[in-house]
């Protein structure tokens, strides 16, 4: 998996030039080292590492790597898990998380003004503070940047109400190579001045530009929450739920889903504890005002009856929704008592078609004899579809490689999409034409071009057969 | 050799999935991946393969960055015991990090300046005097000298005498207790040590104060100087084997923590590896001790009342995370109305034993960061209950030019049931 590349990009004078930019560039190996990865745990050597302070230095920085043409790859605080941030071509790792200020919140208008290296975690609390809400929220919200987080379109468990990253983004700044400053979007509600460049940007993966600010919308936060959870027989029964409770117009904040090998990773001291017969789960959150948070978990409770729940629970207070949270964000880590190696996707399917997926995941558990667990977002049809493995045992490699293929090639044939909130990168840029035509994606590669001519902005991203 | 091979297996566990990010004191101030435990684990990975890397200046200047609070290692969810292999590189880089913390030291000591002049002046007379309060053995001997040489540093009292060569034993108790002090109410913070027995003696308890126990070994243990932490840790095991107490009270976090791993430390010595353990199972916070205390609580303490104060409470990390976790102890201010308790510090002091004093600057941010807070509060005192977060408070504060008192918990509940 790690790959060594001690190629030297960077001239003396070139880190010299940088150096007169922020003051200070770190090139000594184990500095290199310490940039080398991201949370995919693949590691590529950079030359060099900087760490602009404003806009202008960051504008200095790519003038410099597009005329020396040295890679430059941004960086936030390196949670991705696509390798959006590696330098897979070595160069110049640009970190922004010093980029940390929350320059303006708007309450009167609802939008915030923020630098790229602000901390989600950080930004979600002083937000609420002020009895507002920024709903975009990945796993890894704790530490990972709002910047990196428009560059991949993060998600999180509210995407099936709340929408995702480029949903709350009205605007950027942004330092194409070259050096050029661009300001896209705007502070209103509505706006269709020009074309949407905010909306390519975002999702693009730092592969068009640097962010260097962004204008975010906010809601104003609901007043109460309340958590439910139910125990099914079978996975099938589960998700059919699922698909009823959308088709009845209710939308909760979050459906989540966990199959049986999920909720063996669940701690003992779980809320109301855990049906010795549960094959899966769901945990259904409402938000809103009390009468209307009542009715509808009423509803909802109701819902589950019908397909067979074998326990449902309303949670009493904040502690236990709390712990039901704790236990859920558990899982991931706890899945390595299955095996040291994880291979873990993001697809998306419609929402209906979940149990389609479920069934064709059983499928492929039986033939293979995999350790395959599905659990997610499955209000919003987004699935983490996880194989744990010896990855030195060869022959459950080879299997899994076939696994992810079939999957993907399934997820497409329901009409679903290979990744709702990681990206591509350079984990799944061999699959990309599976997705997309050929004529739409030249027409991206053209886009690319148009922004960075020399291609010298996080090269070997997202573009199948760049990687070499 | 094997444990060399299991330490690597150890960093090799790490998945670089970033959480450590969310939890680290250093990595928060500094935004250095360097200084973050998944880093750290990076650049050990990378020491299996080279082992010219730890002549690297910057490999030892990210492994000395580290104030092993514990905070990723309870965080990770991979289980990587990250403070446990920073202390063993350290270990093994030992000499190293020492002469940079001599070299820091020299550094402050001959600044070319009129009042390093004077200082290094006072600070030798100083130095000698508290080179005969406090034996060498204690890890503030490794503290006290440094500190003192710079005109800019906190200077805490040392006391005249050790607590331990004072105290005397009045009666005897059914239950056997032990109590041992550590270096910082023993040689510095009397007042703590005071307050504990007094509490005891209200409600007829004497504990047994071993004159000859010895320093708990942490600071060196941190240093990577296992050798010199397994010796005290034995000499401390025979003096507390020969009372043979029921429990073993400590007034100081740090101290609990290390007596935890004396076991560890002792691993390969047939002997005292059992007497370790068994010595870790009689271990108890003297304050969580109290609180269990019937007699104590009911019929003395919350028939007391004290005046309106608002107190700053600081909860150790030797406390928060491994072995002798402990919840903050709110029962111990609930009964008094009066009293305003802000818990909101949840975050290292920054203090990490000699790391204050080989990377002062970045201790005093880590520090700091919750000084916007502590300002709005109008805080009347600190209290916690570890010798290094207690220092370090009082050097904040002193550098913040605030003079707040700084108190061990019950040092304070003595005063209240004075009142």
């Amino acid at each position: 998996m790690k790959k060594q590349n001690q190629s030297i990009l960077l001239k003396k004078s070139v880190l010299g030039q940088l150096k007169s930019i922020t003051g200070k560039v770190m090139t000594a190996e184990a500095d290199r080292r310490c940039y080398a990865y991201d949370a995919t745990n693949m590691e590529y050597l950079p030359d060099a590492i900087i760490f602009p302070e404003n806009e202008e230095q960051v504008s200095q920085i790519l003038k410099l790597a597009n005329d020396a043409e040295f890679p430059a790859i941004p960086r936030g605080s390196g949670s991705g898990l696509t390798g959006g941030a590696l330098a897979v071509k070595g160069g110049l790792v640009v970190v922004m998380t010093r980029m940390n200020q929350i320059l303006n919140i708007d309450m009167d208008n609802l939008v915030a003004d923020v630098q790229p290296g602000v901390v989600t975690g950080i930004f979600h609390q002083r937000v609420q503070h002020l009895g507002l809400m920024y709903p975009p929220d990945p796993s890894s919200s704790a530490y990972s940047t709002l910047g990196g987080n428009v560059a991949e379109c993060a998600g999180g468990p509210s995407a099936v109400k709340y929408g995702v990253t480029r949903d709350y983004v009205l605007g950027l700044n942004v330092v194409i190579p070259g050096g050029t400053i661009l300001q896209t979007g705007v502070r209103t509600a509505k706006g269709v001045v020009g074309y949407d460049l905010t909306r390519l940007i975002t999702g693009s993966e730092g592969t068009l530009g640097i962010i260097t600010q962004i204008t975010l919308k906010l809601l104003p936060k609901p007043k109460f929450t309340q958590t439910l959870t139910v125990f099914y027989p079978s996975m099938h029964q589960a998700a059919e739920n699922v698909s009823e409770i959308i088709r009845q117009g209710l939308i909760p904040k979050t459906i989540e889903y966990l199959d049986h090998a999920a909720i063996d990773c669940m701690p003992r001291d779980f809320p109301g504890g855990i049906p010795s017969d549960a094959k899966a789960m769901l945990i259904i959150e409402i938000d809103g005002i009390p009468e209307q948070i009542d009715s509808e978990s009423t509803q909802i409770l109701e819902l589950a009856k019908q397909y067979q729940a074998i326990s449902t629970r309303k949670s009493e207070n904040a502690a236990e929704s709390n712990a039901i949270w704790k236990a859920r964000k558990a899982i991931s880590p706890a899945l390595y008592k299955y095996a040291p190696d994880k291979i873990n996707e993001d697809i998306v399917v419609p929402r209906s078609l979940i149990p389609e997926f479920v069934d064709k995941v059983d499928e492929l558990r039986q033939a293979t004899g995999l350790t395959m667990i599905t659990f997610g977002h499955a209000g919003d049809g987004n699935i983490h579809f996880t194989v744990m493995l010896d990855k030195n045992d060869t022959e459950a490699k080879k299997k899994a490689d076939i696994v992810i293929e079939s999957i993907f090639d399934y997820t497409l044939s329901l009409g679903g999409t290979l990744s709702g909130e990681h990206g591509i990168g350079i984990s799944k840029a061999a699959y990309l034409e599976k997705e997309i035509n050929p004529q739409t994606l030249a027409l991206m590669r053209q886009i690319k071009k148009a922004f960075d001519p020399k291609g010298i902005l996080n090269p070997g991203k997202i573009f199948p057969g760049e990687n070499s | 050799m094997t444990d060399h091979n299991q330490k690597i297996n150890y960093a090799g566990k790490c998945i670089r999935c970033g959480l450590c990010m969310s939890v680290c004191p250093v990595y928060q101030v500094s935004l250095d991946e360097s200084d973050v435990a998944r880093g750290k684990m990076a650049l050990l990975d990378w020491e299996e393969n080279h082992t010219r890397i730890k002549k690297s200046s910057r490999f030892k200047e990210s492994i000395s960055r580290c104030l092993l609070c514990g905070a990723c290692a309870q965080i990770c969810p991979n289980n990587v015991p990250t403070n446990i292999c920073i202390q063993d590189v350290r270990q093994r880089i030992a000499p190293n990090i020492k002469e940079k913390l001599v070299m820091s030291s020299i550094n402050t000591f001959s600044k070319k300046t009129r009042s390093g002049h004077i200082f290094r002046k006072s600070s030798s007379i100083l130095q000698k005097c508290v080179g005969k309060k406090i034996s060498e053995n204690s890890g503030l001997s490794l503290r006290f000298p440094l500190s003192s040489m710079s005109h800019r540093r906190f200077v805490p009292k040392i006391q005249p005498a050790p607590f331990t060569s004072q105290y005397t034993q009045e009666a005897k108790s059914n239950v056997k207790i032990l109590y041992f002090t550590g270096c910082g109410a023993n040689f510095v913070y009397h007042q703590t040590a005071l307050a504990l027995t007094d509490i005891l003696k209200k409600i007829n308890l004497t504990p047994y104060v071993p004159e000859k126990q010895m320093c708990c070994g942490l600071p060196f243990y941190a240093a990577g100087d296992n050798h010199h932490a397994a010796t005290l840790a034995k000499k401390n095991i025979d003096i507390i084997d020969e009372i043979s107490p029921d429990i073993l009270l400590t007034t100081c976090a740090s101290c609990g923590a290390q007596i935890h791993q004396w076991e560890n430390l002792l691993k390969n010595d047939s002997e005292y590896k059992g007497r370790a353990s068994k010595i870790a199972h009689l271990q108890k916070d003297a304050t969580s001790f109290l609180l269990e205390n019937d007699q104590l609580t009911k019929n003395i303490l919350w028939q007391c009342d004290t005046v309106a104060e608002n107190i700053w409470y600081h909860h150790p990390c030797h406390m928060r995370w491994g072995e002798t976790q402990l919840p903050v102890p709110k029962e111990l201010f609930s009964p008094f109305e009066r009293v305003n308790v802000i818990y909101s510090d949840n975050q290292c002091c920054g203090n990490g034993g000699k790391f204050q004093i080989s990377h002062f600057d970045l201790s005093m941010k880590i520090f700091d960061q919750r000084m916007n807070t502590f300002k709005q509060q109008k805080i009347d005192r600190v209290l916690t209950s570890c010798t290094g977060c207690h220092l370090q408070f009082q050097e904040g504060l002193f550098q913040n030019n605030m003079n707040v008192p700084v108190m061990h918990p019950l040092e304070w509940l003595l005063h209240v049931t004075i009142v």
